[in-house]
């Protein structure tokens, strides 16, 4: 008798289809790898499919990301070694627009591609990049392909729109030119707000177009891919700004000790005795709410063995909750403080769990406080929330060991291992910091390429701005704010709360105020 | 935890799921009786100190960014 695989608790005999392999319910999830190995010991299934399902479960949303961050940077990078070529400069660069035919012209000014062109150039090579991913991973392409083209319009679409002059204008001269007397004066991330918008709005009110949908739009995928063009622009921002690197990185350090250290002993102790949840739900509850959210609740319920559902379900709830500080935090932060923009930036990347909400925090934030060209505040949010991603995998060894050997029985078998320490690491780190620092180090190195390397940024800026409005658009559809009523979540929803609003929001505005306070988002003389 | 490797990979959360096709229908009603298990020594060496190591590590830092 097949047994029901353990990871998941699916009945395999139920789901597998012939021999492939594959979670009917979850195509591009493979759960119970060693049963599968087993399988194929026992000769019931072929050493091809279980070597085509470990290839495939290689290609997960943060190897693909880490893939297509890291394809469009090294294209860019061509304007490096021969100024004036730019592999990207054909690429869409959405502009301030009352009249459509405005609204869209190449990246690079000297090229005569036709705007239509180049937006339909930017659109087939995201949908190329999707398709390309679905063949890889053996999905059914032709039949993704309508769900993928209808993400990249809504969410393109919402960002287009976000640039209305009505939306986006800040400068009184363009309002006049534009034939406009008011604006929201949002700037062209009012499409972030757009492409939110209209993903809560399906996510919750068309529940059968969301769950077609859902499939292609991936958060992960997209906001990893729009992080490590995030690099691009933080490496071109600050050689422009003498020492502010070092500010932000002393920042970042700060926010490792902070959520490691603080936010989650406090958390985990008041789960623990306030609430009474035992060991297996108060660790990946812990990690979920003061760290990263799913990514850390996921790798600390795989180190301390605990049962694979609970950290689902922390990781289902922390999801609903960045997306409602999302909404509320940025103009939380703008009215409480007017002045301190990059003290407000910082505060995102601690405040607002999961990479795709803080860094759309981020963004918002950015877009109100509008300082100008040169503006370190989504990098300092990006940073700060990288930095606390980095240190998941070595704080996963850290609690694998301490249960093993506080709370493990003694024959137990299995042991932690070293390379636990970098397993748990998200790759996209890895592109961030090579953009970032390759970048950084180039424009130290030789002075001469700070022009070439603000090329760069924009090439990639075609991509990262896009990338990051389909975030928002997949981080609005995965929102279900029913999950809140699910009977059963009052306790960790409870938590949550007092965890949020009673110490992690003022500790880390508190930090952020010390680091930040008198810090402008453009240096004098910088951008 | 049989065939987990690492975070998303170990268990991804899988996107577009909502938590009522979950087969975690029993951990959820666990969530209204759980079993109490006190605080060990561990634990309170492990949270106190974290708090303590992370206070100085954060006066340290302080001191550095807005001493220099």
């Amino acid at each position: 008798m097949i047994p029901a695989c353990r990871p998941c608790h699916f009945d395999f005999r139920a789901r597998v289809a012939g021999k492939s392999g594959f979670c009917k319910r979850n195509p591009g999830w493979f759960p119970g790898l060693r049963f599968f190995s087993s399988l194929r010991q026992s000769g019931v299934v072929g050493f091809g499919t279980v070597f085509r399902m470990k290839k495939i479960t290689f290609l997960t949303d943060d190897f693909c990301a880490l893939f297509l961050g890291l394809f469009i940077t090294l294209l860019a990078l061509g304007t490096l070694a021969q100024p004036g070529l730019q592999a990207w400069g054909w690429a869409a660069s959405i502009q301030e627009w009352v009249n459509p035919a405005q609204a869209v012209k190449p990246v690079d000014p000297k090229s005569t591609v036709s705007p239509a062109i180049s937006l339909a150039g930017t659109l087939g090579f995201l949908l190329a990049a999707l398709m390309a991913i679905d063949l890889a991973r053996g999905n059914p392409v032709g039949k993704n392909l309508p769900r993928h083209g209808l993400v990249l319009a809504l969410g393109y679409g919402c960002f287009l729109l976000g640039h209305h002059g009505l939306l986006a204008v800040t400068d009184t001269r363009k309002l006049d030119s534009f034939g406009l007397n008011w604006s929201m004066g949002l700037t062209g991330e009012a499409g972030y707000l757009l492409a939110l918008l209209a993903g809560l709005i399906l996510g919750n009110l068309l529940p059968i177009w969301a769950n077609w949908l859902r499939a292609s739009a991936s958060t992960e995928l997209f906001i990893k891919a729009a992080i490590i063009l995030v690099g691009v622009s933080l490496a071109s921002k600050t050689l422009g700004q003498a020492g502010r690197a070092g500010e932000l990185i002393s920042r970042g350090l700060a926010a490792i000790v902070e959520a490691y250290l603080l936010y989650w002993a406090l958390v985990y102790l008041m789960a623990r005795t306030l609430f009474k949840f035992p060991r297996e739900w108060a660790a990946p509850l812990a990690s979920g709410i003061s760290i990263c959210g799913v990514s850390a609740a996921m790798a600390t319920g795989s180190a301390i063995r605990s049962r694979p559902g609970v950290p689902v379900i922390v990781s289902s709830l922390v999801v609903v909750f960045s997306t409602i500080e999302l909404l509320i935090l940025p103009r939380f932060a703008h009215w409480l403080l007017p002045n301190e923009p990059m003290v407000a930036a910082a505060w995102m990347g601690l405040a607002v769990k999961t990479d795709g909400a803080a860094t759309a925090a981020g963004a918002v934030t950015e877009a109100l406080y509008n300082p100008g060209e040169g503006s370190l505040m989504l990098a300092a949010t990006t940073l700060i929330k990288v930095f606390i991603d980095l240190f998941i995998g070595i704080w996963c060894f850290v609690l694998a060991l301490v249960w093993q050997t506080a709370f493990t029985p003694a024959n137990t078998t299995s042991r932690v291992r070293w390379t636990e320490l970098f397993s748990r690491m998200p790759l996209f780190l890895i592109g961030f910091f090579l953009a970032f620092g390759g970048l950084l180090a180039a424009g130290l190195t030789w002075p001469e390429l700070a022009k070439p390397i603000k090329s760069v940024e924009a090439q990639t800026e075609a991509f990262r701005k896009p990338l990051f409005a389909l975030a928002f658009f997949a981080i609005g559809l995965a929102t279900d704010f029913r999950r809140l009523w699910s009977p059963g979540l009052g306790k960790l929803v409870l938590v949550y709360l007092i965890a949020l609003f009673g110490f992690i929001l003022w500790i880390g505005l508190a930090i952020s105020w010390l680091f930040f306070q008198g810090v402008p988002a453009v240096a004098p003389g910088g951008g | 935890m049989n065939g987990t490797d690492s975070t998303e990979k170990s268990f991804p959360v899988p996107s577009g799921v909502s938590l009522r096709d979950l087969p975690h229908q029993d951990l959820l009603r666990e969530l209204g009786n759980l079993p109490h298990e006190p605080m060990t020594r561990a634990e309170w060496w492990l949270v106190g100190g974290s708090i303590v190591l992370g206070l100085f590590l954060l006066a340290l830092l302080a001191w550095w960014v807005r001493g220099s």
